[in-house]
């Protein structure tokens, strides 16, 4: 409590020292982390700190000045600084607190508290669980299983904290978060002296979650690693391509940075002047649902302390919505919606990725992605792939060293079948989504 | 230490608690950074930012077993605490090593500016930084009248450290890096199109001149014009010269982080058996070099305080070093190349690249281009990635040119190149005269840590590279 008395206090004496408004956020962390080398400990981390951040609204102009040095002498010096320096900027009057009408309100302070998402606090210190222990057990069932295997590493670490936001129109909430995870990657001596590597991470907001997950860790890495063996370049051409959820982020990124105010503002985004209209195939329907219990990401309020809510982002392929905060509201003249998602969802198929594969003569399954981009004002992309070619559902050989490339607003029409395999990412949940008439090179 | 308000005796009794329970080597590690960023985009909306951090990690080795705890309070309750948390990675009930007295501090040899630098800049240092990146805009929006937007940033750091270890070496060290940032969008006949460029020293604020406000603009706009007549083209195999300078990222990608001592103790990287080895043609020599005056990778004392150097990796064609820290340094029996690198106090070392470039050879970039009947040039990156024991790579190509019987024709962009590190280099067939150390952002990406480097290269041609 007597770190959130500091922020508090922090609000107001930015309000005394000459800001008109300020916004405090608070965010402390505890964090541990085991790390096993060959099933030997090799790194042991464990760590906690604590930082706060003030965006300080002074005479019409807009500063954010952060510190982890969390004692009074420090902060007001910081402020005093930073309200001097916000002076000089050019005077912006877009730049404001959002409407209080929009807030998140549960009544009390203490009513937030008990609202927070989490399935059940996190246990930091719960005696029944041994990091160290638990990440040597991870690679057992790996270790010794395979000759080729050449270094196997396992991790497995917690991280609890909690946020909370205080500004000078009165809102205050305090939000907590928790995961578990355990990770575990794989290397295998292949021909020459290529070295295929893979991993798998498993991960829950609670240990409880977590543990169940742990014994198939090891052979779900060595499953993927193996994969790797052997992979080559298929020849280049138009395919039909599936995407497993948990790489899915890559394709979905361009599309959120595109409805995102910012780049609508600074007009670098392929998304403009596109609202309501058709940008992905019919088969899409992409949500935002924040309050979804037991979610990664999960939150009643977002940073600016407004509420969250359900929000379709494309229904049936149609753009329902852009991301605007109060601030790029403003600035292009709209109403604010919200400043970005936080738990994505897509509704799945009603055929499980198999039988989907099982219908085409050649699908190559992207499992991971090697670099590459999309120009944000053009949608124009290129992105290195990793992955398996299947051939009437049978998996027959890994692929690596090829790109796919086209225009972000086509690959989303290509959009040609959802499995209904929903998996929970760190970004949301997804099912395994099948694109056709890709180009591979 | 006087800046981090704790006295040697202080130091070595904290150490002395890291050894307590078998600890072979000991080291804690304390940093002060400012970091200030003033933004322009457009014509109002405009933001300040500061950061300050402050804390102190503490790190116990014990064979190849690492402990590690940060704390943000530096106190000695609070610092004794993080020893004995970061202890817990041993296993025995007594010290087998003794702390060593603190050796007389020697001078580094220095490549930037590195004492008396202001954590808070002044009031009027912010005023022009404001003056600065208007004047940017009003010059991006006389260049050419189809800029529809302007964007500008400059962020300046200054990081402030001191490290001592169980060996008795002791060092305190100031940094500066400065980078500033351009970019706008041009609309034109329907087509809307965005570059952006950027600098970045380890300078102070001085860096900011007005003969670099017109380079940066200059090549701003040189971009937006390039980006409107550019293509995406028809992917494939096909050979690849890549110009003087960005075309560094090969070299980062495609060997340097496999050259990364870490990987190749835990025997994960494709080189791990090449040391020594012919893996190129004799023309050419890879350094990483933290010495090179004022580029964003170099560094007097690395982040375990091992003085910087000038590391030969691949000399005439064989593989001459890796990349170590203390670590790997110990485990191969060799001496530490100054390349334990660390993005702040919570995070632990490990080795990373400075600045990594290839020395020049002998032909010319005309020669090279000439040389190829069908294939691409390209000169303009970002994002690399790579596959450390495969040893495939990519990185992504922002621009460069369609060479058609010898001649730069069709200006291309939005491509990703793929390649591997080991056949990439074999591939590698003329290497011309005009090594370039590209003076952008350049910030690579480890284990959730980021450094700044550098990167940079003479025009070399790649026999064969899928584009696509």
């Amino acid at each position: 409590m007597k770190r959130i008395e500091i922020a508090n206090w922090a609000v107001d004496e930015a309000k005394r020292l000459g800001a008109q408004a300020a916004r405090a956020e608070l965010s402390c962390i505890d964090m541990l982390n085991v790390q096993c080398e060959d099933a030997e400990v090799s790194t042991l981390q464990q760590n906690s700190g604590c930082g706060l951040v003030l965006r300080l609204f002074v005479d019409g102009r807009f500063g954010t000045f952060s510190t982890n040095r969390l004692d009074k002498s420090e902060i007001s010096s910081l402020i005093q600084n930073g309200i001097a320096c916000t002076r000089l900027l050019s005077q912006d009057p877009d730049r404001t607190l959002p409407d209080p009408a929009r807030y998140y309100k549960a009544g009390s302070f203490e009513q937030n508290r008990l609202e927070s998402l989490a399935l059940e606090s996190f246990k930091e210190n719960d005696p029944n669980i041994d990091p160290v222990k638990l990440a040597l057990s991870i690679g057992k069932p790996v270790l010794g299983s395979d000759s080729r295997i050449i270094h196997l590493t396992t991790q497995f670490g917690s991280r609890s904290g909690w946020q909370y936001i205080a500004d000078s129109q009165g809102f205050q909430g305090i939000g907590f978060c928790s995961n578990a995870y355990a990770y575990t990657s794989v290397s295998l001596r292949d021909e020459g002296d290529s070295r295929p590597s893979d991993g798998w991470v498993e991960a829950g907001i609670c240990y409880d979650e977590l543990l169940p997950l742990l014994p198939g860790l090891g052979p779900k890495a060595l499953f993927a690693a193996r994969w790797r063996l052997g992979a080559t370049s298929v020849k280049p051409g138009f395919y039909h391509l599936a995407v497993e959820p948990v790489c899915l982020m890559k394709l979905l990124d361009p599309m959120l940075d595109a409805m995102n105010g910012y780049n609508l503002y600074m007009h670098r985004s392929f998304l403009t002047d596109r609202l309501h209209k058709q940008v992905a195939s019919s088969l899409l329907t992409l949500t935002d649902e924040p309050q979804r219990k037991g979610a990664f990401g999960a939150c009643l309020y977002d940073l600016e302390g407004v509420r969250t809510q359900f929000t379709p982002l494309i229904q049936e392929g149609r753009l329902m919505t852009y991301f605007f905060s109060t601030y790029y509201a403003r600035k292009m003249k709209t109403q604010p919606t919200l400043s970005g998602s936080n738990v994505l969802c897509i509704a799945p198929g009603s055929r499980t990725r198999q039988e989907i594969l099982s219908d085409y003569e050649e699908t190559i399954l992207i499992t991971g992605f090697l670099g590459g981009n999309c120009n944000e004002v053009t949608g124009d992309f290129s992105y290195g792939i990793e992955g398996q070619l299947f051939r009437k559902g049978e998996r027959i050989q890994g692929v690596s060293g090829m790109n796919i490339t086209g225009n972000m607003l086509q690959l989303w029409q290509n959009l040609c079948q959802i499995a209904s395999d929903t998996e929970r990412t760190f970004d949301g949940y997804f099912p395994t989504l099948f694109f056709e008439n890709i180009n591979l090179q | 230490m006087q800046h981090f308000k704790i006295s040697e005796g202080e130091i070595k009794a904290i150490i002395a608690e890291s050894l307590k329970y078998g600890a072979d080597y000991a080291d804690i590690y304390f940093e002060h950074s400012s970091t200030l960023s003033v933004s322009l985009q457009n014509e109002d909306d405009n933001k300040a930012s500061q950061n300050i951090d402050f804390g102190a990690g503490v790190r116990v080795v014990s064979g190849e077993k690492t402990g590690y705890a940060y704390t943000e309070e530096v106190s000695l309750p609070a610092l004794m605490n993080a020893a004995r948390q970061a202890a817990r990675i041993c296993q025995g009930d007594q010290p087998i090593v003794k702390v060593a007295n603190f050796h007389p501090i020697v001078p580094l040899k220095t490549f930037y500016r590195n004492r008396d630098l202001d954590l808070q800049p002044s009031e009027q240092q912010i005023e022009e930084l404001v003056v600065y990146l208007k004047e940017l805009r009003e010059q991006l929006l006389e260049a050419d009248s189809r800029i529809v937007n302007t964007s500008g940033s400059i962020i300046h750091k200054v990081r402030r450290f001191a490290i001592a270890n169980s060996l008795g070496d002791c060092y305190e060290e100031e940094q500066p890096i400065t980078n500033i940032s351009v970019g706008s969008v041009i609309a034109h006949e329907g087509r809307t199109e965005r570059a952006s460029c950027s600098r970045s020293f380890r300078r102070t604020l001085d860096m900011l001149t007005s003969s670099l406000q017109k380079e940066l603009v200059g090549q701003c706009v040189r971009k937006l014009h390039f980006a409107l007549t550019a293509i995406q083209p028809t992917g494939g195999e096909m050979p690849v010269v890549m110009g003087a300078g960005a075309s560094g990222i090969l070299l980062h990608e495609a060997i340097g982080h496999a050259f990364e001592a870490d990987f190749i103790r835990r025997g994960e990287s494709i080189f791990t058996d090449s040391l020594d080895k012919q893996i190129c043609d004799p023309d050419i020599t890879v350094v990483d070099d933290g010495t090179l005056p004022d580029f964003r990778g170099t560094i007097h004392v690395d982040d375990e305080g091992v003085p910087s150097q000038c590391t030969a990796i691949v000399t005439e064609g064989r593989l001459t070093s890796f990349l170590h820290d203390r670590i790997s340094a110990r485990h191969f029996g060799v001496a530490p190349t100054g390349n334990g690198r660390r993005e702040s106090f919570r995070h632990m070392p490990v080795p990373r690249m400075r600045n990594t470039y290839m020395l020049s050879g002998h032909s010319t970039e005309s020669d090279l281009i000439a040389s190829v009947k069908k294939g691409i040039f390209v000169d303009d990156f970002s994002n690399g990635q790579v596959q450390i024991g495969a040893g495939d790579y990519s990185f992504f190509v922002k621009g460069g040119y369609l060479i058609e019987n010898g001649h730069l024709t069709q200006p291309v962009k939005d491509i990703n190149i793929i390649g591997n590190g080991p056949r990439t280099l074999s591939d590698i067939h003329g290497v011309a005269n005009n090594l370039v150390v590209d003076p952008s952002t350049w910030t690579c990406g480890k284990e959730g840590q980021s450094c700044p480097v550098s990167c940079g290269m003479p025009s070399v041609l790649v026999e064969k590279l899928t584009v696509g």
